[in-house]
């Protein structure tokens, strides 16, 4: 097994986001300030691994004909768990991220993992698929919650930094639409294409070397 | 023969994921039930304070007034209601205090899902505080009112004024206004 690659896969060549496509809804949706951007980042790394984990070791058990239906009910048991779990003990981030906890159930990053890898391999390397793929997903989360957030409100790192953060454009610049979805789309256009090239440019490297 | 085997298969692997899977939330929800709990009721006491501070609330019947989820006398002061109106992403649910005079004492947002940034601004307590005064009926700027909407987020800033509009209502039905 090759923990560099699996660790340049999830962040760069098959980031689940820039890469694969999988996950926009709630990349567009919450990647407004820094504290959403972490946290929903490490929900669903957590909930990643712990999927991946269980399905990979249920592998042999669960029939083809109802695997998805079984995938689906061991993530949702364990989007609920963190869901409770964040209510109870970290009730700021479960309010910021509001719905988008719960509909981590039907991210088609998680159910994506475990159709196209951890049906597939053993436990060991599905956790730690799911964990690289997670890094990569928080790693483009926190990227465009910096981004949105300078262009958006002027500010970085509300919540995590203090309740607004550190204002670096006075009040009158910030660009409104840099918050709303529209600004979520041009933000993530930029980001896809820029990974693209940057993955295109070390393929190049690797071919002439 | 072989088919209802492995259709009765199918079902026993499922029924057991599904029976684990249940056994290990009610597990989660046992240990968190308590914890949620008493934030929520915190969180509700708090909003109570924070728009009528009053030694003792006592809770009074809303009746069938679906707008109206709890409402509770401050001492002599005024009252305090809670409402639930829908907002962009969702009930938002707050807590309206109105001094005995019929005047609005304070609004306070206790759980919302708000977009944030946008909608979410209305838990600003600068936002808020263009409630404090006001009395009879209110409305936003855009609908001719005294409340200036928040930039982006007028469905959020209705739906805070309707709640609000609301609470007064209920009051005033009450008949005990100065």
């Amino acid at each position: 097994m090759n923990f560099k690659k699996q660790l340049r896969n999830g962040i760069l060549t098959n980031n689940p986001v820039s890469g694969q496509l999988l996950g926009l809804c709630s990349t567009m949706a919450i990647t407004t300030t820094l504290f959403n951007g972490i946290g929903m980042g490490l929900s669903v790394t957590i909930i990643l691994i712990c999927s991946n984990v269980v399905i990979s070791m249920l592998r042999k058990v669960i029939p083809d004909k109802i695997r998805i239906a079984a995938y689906i009910v061991v993530i949702a048991g364990f989007v609920t768990m963190v869901d409770l779990l964040l209510q109870a003990y970290l009730p700021a981030l479960s309010e910021n991220l509001g719905v988008f906890i719960p509909l981590i159930v039907v991210n088609c990053i998680i159910l994506g993992r475990a159709e196209s890898y951890a049906s597939k391999n053993g436990v060991f390397a599905s956790a730690v698929d799911g964990l690289m793929q997670g890094v990569g997903y928080t790693v483009v989360l926190v990227i465009m919650c910096i981004v949105r957030e300078l262009l958006g409100s002027g500010t970085f790192g509300a919540g995590v930094l203090g309740a607004d953060g550190v204002r670096i454009l006075s009040e009158q610049y910030p660009a409104m639409l840099m918050i709303l979805p529209f600004g979520g789309f041009l933000t993530l256009g930029c980001l896809i294409a820029f990974t693209q090239w940057f993955n295109q440019r070390l393929a190049d490297k690797e071919a002439s070397a | 023969m072989k088919n209802a085997l492995y259709i009765a298969r199918l079902t026993g692997v499922l029924l057991l994921l599904t029976a684990v899977v249940a056994g290990m939330l009610a597990f989660v929800n046992s240990i968190t039930k308590d914890s949620i709990a008493a934030q929520t009721a915190e969180k509700a006491d708090a909003a109570k304070r924070q728009v009528l501070e009053a030694e003792t609330y006592t809770a009074l019947d809303t009746g069938d007034n679906a707008a109206i989820k709890e409402a509770y006398v401050a001492d002599e002061l005024g009252f305090v209601v809670r409402v639930a109106p829908n907002g962009y992403g969702g009930e938002i649910d707050m807590m309206v205090g109105i001094s005995a005079d019929g005047k609005i004492t304070g609004v306070a947002i206790i759980s919302h899902a708000e977009t944030a940034s946008l909608g979410a601004e209305a838990t600003r307590e600068d936002w808020r505080a263009q409630f404090e005064g006001l009395g009879g009926s209110v409305a936003v700027d855009k609908d001719g009112g005294a409340i200036e909407a928040l930039t982006g987020a007028t469905v959020t800033s209705r739906a805070v004024v309707k709640g609000v509009n609301d609470a007064l209502a209920f009051v005033e039905s009450l008949g005990v206004l100065e």
